[in-house]
Formats: structure tokens, sequence, C-alpha cells
């Protein structure tokens, strides 16, 4: 007898959707380690089978290295696991009659749906249906069902093929050139990587770098002081911010110090503040990393494995919108079940009205991310913590606006000198209420200042202050900046930026370039400009923007992405050699700073030199003959290598030397006395 | 293993290669030093070596400018 086969995203989600659609009568086996999930739905027998993610690729057509190479083909991906799950699910296909794709509403899975239909199960995908959800509830599971689109959802499936084969063209190539040049120059061989939107992010890194090394401070004085009027303390900010010389400012102090002035004028405004939009993908990794602390990428594997539990809707959305026929009123009410959300719910639903404010921006496939009114049973303490930040951001969504006052009084004292005072309060909490501990504004009771009020100058410090560099990036603000350069999209930008920490390009919560990052950078920006260049990058993701909504062409855009590249590549095999000997460079450096700078002198870094005298090894400092001469004997076998401590004695750097299995510490410092021990 | 010490044809700050006496950025770094000392003069009446020494000691000097500083005042000596 035949059936229908339903193709999912992750094993989890197939599990969920064959109960959504079998209820209790699912029958679970596995057909060669893959598990399958047997119902009926009408009478009809259905076998739900999943995925592990992508189970293609891409990858090069013909064999043996060559460079330039545009010749690709998609193909099962070389784990183990997955090329027997594809067995399987072409094994289960045979005795199939109708077929539907059930993986995630997006680009990436409506590929991953394709490619299996496509390739695993013998071109069927012109016979299949598309499930369309945005939640993994049951009510949404069942009506995507009997809703299915009658064909796949062909504009994003080649909106993500494109991306695939170029990503694939722009890596490869790059990656190609840098590690086969510095072969050919004698260099051994690096695992180097370039790529089409890590390249640019890498570069945009290391222009704010740069500026941050190249920072020189200016000296400038600022007065920090501070009145009390009517009994409260309150900062004040001198009419001039920010003073050139430290007398003009040390003059303003002497005269203000401990005087008493009056409140000359009292200026007052009240600001509406609206209800934040509903969390999109960028906005919630953005706050999430502002009150946790937590990387875009971790919150996006967060927000994911909710998703699979069925609490929150699909989290890889730019929609700030949420359509009342999401049911909003009926997940209030569903949420208000709890104890923890039972008065927020109760509040919101007494209004009647259950209108949401929605940001600008949209997604064709999903909405916001929302909860769905389904609370997993286990939530781990991160979920539950993104969980209740997506929940309480969409109880703000319906919240009345806030309103803050904003009271900036001018005082005066002296006659000549005068300063103003600021102080806020939240007049009315609105939607603050139903966000609460994610907004700190609170309404307060304090006293108001009056003009002709007394104001006492309790302190006048003048303030050394030197020019600040520029801020470097955080994750949370790398997003942001990509998002505005249309860099990567939602799904991939988290991805990119860990991709970076983990080739050690760079480094640190607040983001900081490695020499290796520099190098590869100060490479690639010579020898491949337009992978650094943010426009070209762009231009590419609005071209798939452009196949994604059925406006291009899919060949033509790879086609075009050939074309442009072709001559660049052509042009880096004339210039190998150059290429190689800059990277053998740049590589001799990096492997010789490992050992560290130099304790002695601090700008030299510490290198293993072979004496030509006696022809043995030792530590010295590359800034010999010139202005030191800081040496350290080492044993003459084994690894040297700069271990991450410094000694507790002298604080000089602590190496590492390797021998077999036999590892030694010491310290660099020859008068040390733990080299005496 | 590298020969002993060869500093032709590199920085003499960060030994990277250089066709001239400082890469780009240490060249750009001393070029920005000189530029600021005219403010530093006028704002704090400091000579050109307690700037220098002043701008080492700086917690918001950037890295490469510390070095080129430091440079400069071995330079000097």
């Amino acid at each position: 007898m035949s059936y229908q086969l339903i193709i999912c995203e992750k094993p989890s989600a197939a599990m969920r959707i064959a109960y959504a659609l079998g209820g209790t009568h699912v029958r679970r086996e596995r057909y060669k380690g893959l598990p399958v999930f047997w119902l009926e739905i009408e009478g009809k027998r259905v076998a739900v089978v999943p995925a592990l993610g992508h189970l293609y690729g891409v990858e090069q057509n013909s064999t043996g290295w060559s460079f330039p190479i545009f010749d690709l083909r998609w193909a099962p991906l070389k784990d183990r696991r997955k090329r027997m799950w594809i067995e399987a699910i072409a094994e289960i296909a045979k005795g199939a009659d109708s077929y539907v794709c059930a993986c995630d509403f997006d680009v990436e899975g409506s590929l991953i749906g394709y490619t299996i239909l496509r390739y695993a199960c013998g071109g069927v995908d012109i016979k299949a249906k598309r499930m369309r959800f945005s939640t993994l509830t049951k009510e949404e599971l069942r009506s995507a069902y009997k809703n299915a689109l009658g064909r796949l959802d062909y504009e994003r499936v080649y909106a993500g093929k494109v991306r695939h084969e170029v990503d694939w063209i722009f890596g490869v190539n790059t990656s190609r050139a840098l590690m086969d040049a510095m072969g050919r120059a004698g260099g051994g061989f690096e695992v180097l990587s370039a790529g089409r939107v890590q390249s640019p992010t890498l570069y945009a890194l290391c222009r704010r770098e740069v500026e941050i090394n190249l920072h020189v401070p200016d000296p400038f004085w600022s007065l920090n002081s501070e009145v009390v009027i009517k009994g409260a303390k309150y900062p004040a900010e001198y009419k001039v911010k920010e003073f050139f010389s430290r007398k003009e400012a040390e003059d303003v102090a002497e005269r203000c110090q401990g005087k008493r002035g009056y409140v000359k004028d009292v200026l007052v405004k009240r600001k509406r503040i609206p209800p934040p939009p509903p969390f999109n993908l960028g906005d919630l990794q953005r706050e999430a990393y502002r009150v946790f602390g937590y990387s875009p990428s971790k919150t996006q594997r967060i927000a994911e494995r909710l998703y699979l539990s069925a609490a929150v809707s699909y989290p890889r959305t730019s929609s700030q919108k949420l359509p009342h026929s999401l049911g909003l009123g009926r997940i209030i009410e569903k949420l208000g079940r709890t104890e923890r959300y039972r008065e927020a719910a109760r509040r919101i639903l007494e209004k009647g009205i259950v209108k949401p404010r929605e940001g600008r921006s949209t997604d064709p496939a999903h909405p916001a991310i929302h909860p769905t009114g389904t609370l997993p049973k286990r939530m781990s303490g991160e979920e539950g913590r993104i969980f209740d930040l997506i929940v309480r951001r969409f109880f703000a969504t319906f919240g009345e606006d806030a309103i803050l006052e904003e009271r900036e009084a001018v005082v005066e004292v002296n006659e000549r000198d005068s300063f103003k005072v600021r102080a806020r309060d939240l007049v009315e909490s609105g939607w603050t209420e139903y966000y609460r501990p994610y907004v700190a504004w609170r309404k307060t009771e304090g006293q108001r200042f009056e003009v002709n009020d007394e104001a006492i100058f309790v302190r006048v410090d003048v303030e050394d202050k030197f020019t600040a560099p520029p801020e470097r990036y955080t994750a949370s603000k790398l997003i942001a900046y990509m998002e505005r350069q249309g860099l990567g999209t939602k799904s991939t930008r988290a991805e990119i930026i860990d991709n970076l920490y983990r080739r050690g390009y760079i480094e640190g919560r607040e983001i900081k370039v490695t020499d290796l990052g520099f190098a590869v950078v100060g490479i690639l920006k010579r020898f491949f400009p337009e992978l650094v260049s943010v426009k070209m990058t762009s231009a590419l993701e609005g071209d798939m923007v452009e196949i994604e909504s059925g406006r291009r062409d899919q060949v033509e855009v790879v086609l075009k992405v050939v074309d442009t590249m072709k001559p660049v590549f052509e042009r880096i095999i004339e210039k190998y050699e150059e290429i190689g000997e800059e990277l053998f460079g740049v590589m001799n450096q990096l492997r010789r700073n490992e050992l560290g700078p130099c304790p002695k002198c601090r700008s030299g870094h510490m290198r293993i030199v072979r004496s030509k005298k006696s022809g043995k090894r030792f530590i010295g400092c590359d800034n010999y003959p010139n202005f030191c001469n800081f040496s350290f004997p080492i044993p003459q076998r084994g690894k040297i290598s700069r271990s991450n401590a410094d000694c507790n004695f002298c604080g000089f750097p602590i190496i590492e030397v390797k021998d077999g299995w036999k590892i030694w510490r010491f310290c660099v410092n020859a008068g040390c006395p733990s080299n005496k021990r | 293993m590298q020969d002993a010490h060869q500093t032709k044809d590199r920085c003499r700050i960060c030994s990277v290669p250089s066709e001239r006496e400082l890469c780009d950025f240490h060249a750009e770094a001393v070029r920005r030093i000189k530029e600021h000392f005219e403010v530093w003069k006028q704002r704090k009446g400091i000579c050109w070596k307690d700037y220098l020494r002043e701008i080492t000691r700086n917690e918001r000097t950037g890295v490469w400018v510390k070095e080129a500083a430091e440079y400069l005042i071995r330079e000097s000596r």
C-alpha cells in the first residue's frame, strides 16, 4: 500500500509534526538509523521522516586541485550518519506516492527539503507540496497540512541555492589562492579562510581597530559638580562642558565651591515613550546581550530550542509584525493560566481591544517572535530566561505609552556662572509595567525643583580628562552593523561572527582583531579588494532578495558572480609569488610573536635564535642588536611555546618546553628565584 | 628557525617586512603623535619628551601610538 512522505528539517520537529497530525496513533520505528513516524490521516498512511539540517552541499564537480574553480555540483555531505539517512529516505521514498516538504519555512528549510526530494527521492520535488507554518503548535501544523501549497516554494529554494553556490565560489577560490600561494612560497600548509560575508565584516572590525590603535588622546578638563536643591542631591553640568585649560576650570571651581545659587528657570518636558515593537531575531539578540550578556549565536540557539518545543514562534524572522490572525487574545489567555503571567495577562485582556504595537520591519514568511501560549514542561535556566524575555516583550507591545517627565533647571551662582541640573521621572509607567525587570525606569515621588529654589553647590571638582578612542564592537553591535550594511542574513550573521572567533581572527567580548586577523585582511585588501568590499556583498544580498521574491533569475545571478570574480582570480595567479611571500613573512612574524613581547625592552618580541658560534638555540629579543640584549638559555630539544601564566615571583613570562610526554615550565628571567629552586 | 636578529627591510618597531624604516601603521602613529603635540603643548605647556612619556602612560593611547612613542623616546636618547 502506498503512502505519503513528509520530510522535516530535524528529528525533534519531525516528532512534533507527527504527533500534531496523527494524534496518539503514531508508530515510531527506526529504519537504518533513521527515525520514521507512521500515522494515518483520513485513512491515508503517512510516513514522517527527519533530516539532520542540510544533507546535501556544494562540492567540486571535477577531481584534483585547481584554481580558479567554478565547476560545482550538489552532492551528499561527507558525514557518515547523514549519508546513511539519505539512503534510508531514498528507500522509503520508493514506496511513496505523494510528498510534502515540512521543513522550516525559510530559505534554508526550503532548500533542505528541495535537495532531499530532488536528489535523494529521484526528482520528486516537482510533485511535492509545501507546508507553511511559523510555530510548531498542533493547531497551526494541522492547518498548514490542510492548506499546504500545491508546489514547493521554488523562489526561496533558488535564493538558498544561489547563496550556497556563490559562497562556495568565493570561499573555496580565495582560501585555495591563499593556501596555495603560501605553500609555493615554502610556508607549508596553513588553514586560512576568507568568505563573501566574513571578509567585509573582518575588514570593518580592522578599520575600527586601526582607529583605536592609532588614537592619540588629547587632554581637556571638565567640572564634576553636585548641587542640593530642597534637600535632594543632583549632578550639575556647567555651561562649558570642556575646558582646554586647567586654570580656567580651576577658576570656575574656586568661584562656585560651597556657594549658594538659585534656580533661575525650569523647563519641563513630557515625553511619550511608545511600547517597543515585538522581537525579530536581531532585536532579540541585541536585547539578550544587553540583559543577560548572551552572545547572538547563543541566543539564536536557545530561541531555536524554544521553537522546537513549540513554546515560541519561528525565531529566524526579520518581522516586527503581530497579525491578528495569530489569535493574540487566545495566546495571552493561555499564558495567563500560569501564576507568573496571570496579572499581566488579566490587565491586557481587561482592556478589551487586543492590539499590539508593531515595528516597520516585515518578513514575507513569518510574523515577529512571539510566545505560542504553550508552556514547555521543562526548560533550562537559559531557555527560561529567553522565554521570559520574549513573553514580557510580547506583553509590553500591548501596553500604553509610558510618559517620562524630564526637568531641566538652570541654576545661577555668582551672577556669572550657570549650571544645568536635570532630573527624570516616570509619570505614567504604561508598558514598562509589563516589561519589568528588563526596563529600569521607575516612578519616583521625589520633590520637584521650582524657580527661585535655593541651590547649594556641595561639590565642584576639576576632572582631568582625555579624548576617548572609538568604542570597540561587541557581538551585538556587530550584528547591528551587519544589518545596516546588508551583510549576511538574519540567520547567518551570528554564525559568521562565531567563525571569526573560531579562526582566531578576533578575540574578546569587546572585539579585538588579532594579528592573524590583521594579516589576513591586509592581504585580502591588497590582492582581493573586491572581497572586502561591503558594496559588492550587499548588492549580492539584494540580488538574492530579488530571487526570493521571484523578480530575478538564479542562473543570471550566479553567472554575474562568475563574470565578476573570474578576472579577479586570474589576476591573482599572476601575483601568486608576491602573495605567497607576503603571507609567508606575516605567518613567520606571527609564529615568532607566539613567545610574546620581550620582558626587558617591551617593544620587541621574544624569539628562538640559534647562535652562529655554538649552533645552540636560545631565546633572544628581535630588537637585538639595536636596543635590547635580552637572552635566555633553553633546552636544546623540545617544542617551545609560551604558557598563559606569568611568573608568580617576578611577573616575567613563563615558557613551556614539550619533549615527548615531558613538559617543563620555567620563567624567562635568569635571575628569578623560581629558576634557582 | 630564523637567522639571528635580521632587522634590514623590517619595521624598526614591530619587525614586519617594510621597505621604509617604519611600517605604514607605525609611520602613521608617529605622524599623529607629532600632529597632536601642538594640542598638548598649548593645553598642558609640556615639552616633547614629557609629552611622549605622558602618552605612553595614558590608558586611552592606542597600542601602535604607545609603541611609536616608546620608539621615539629610545631614538632620542
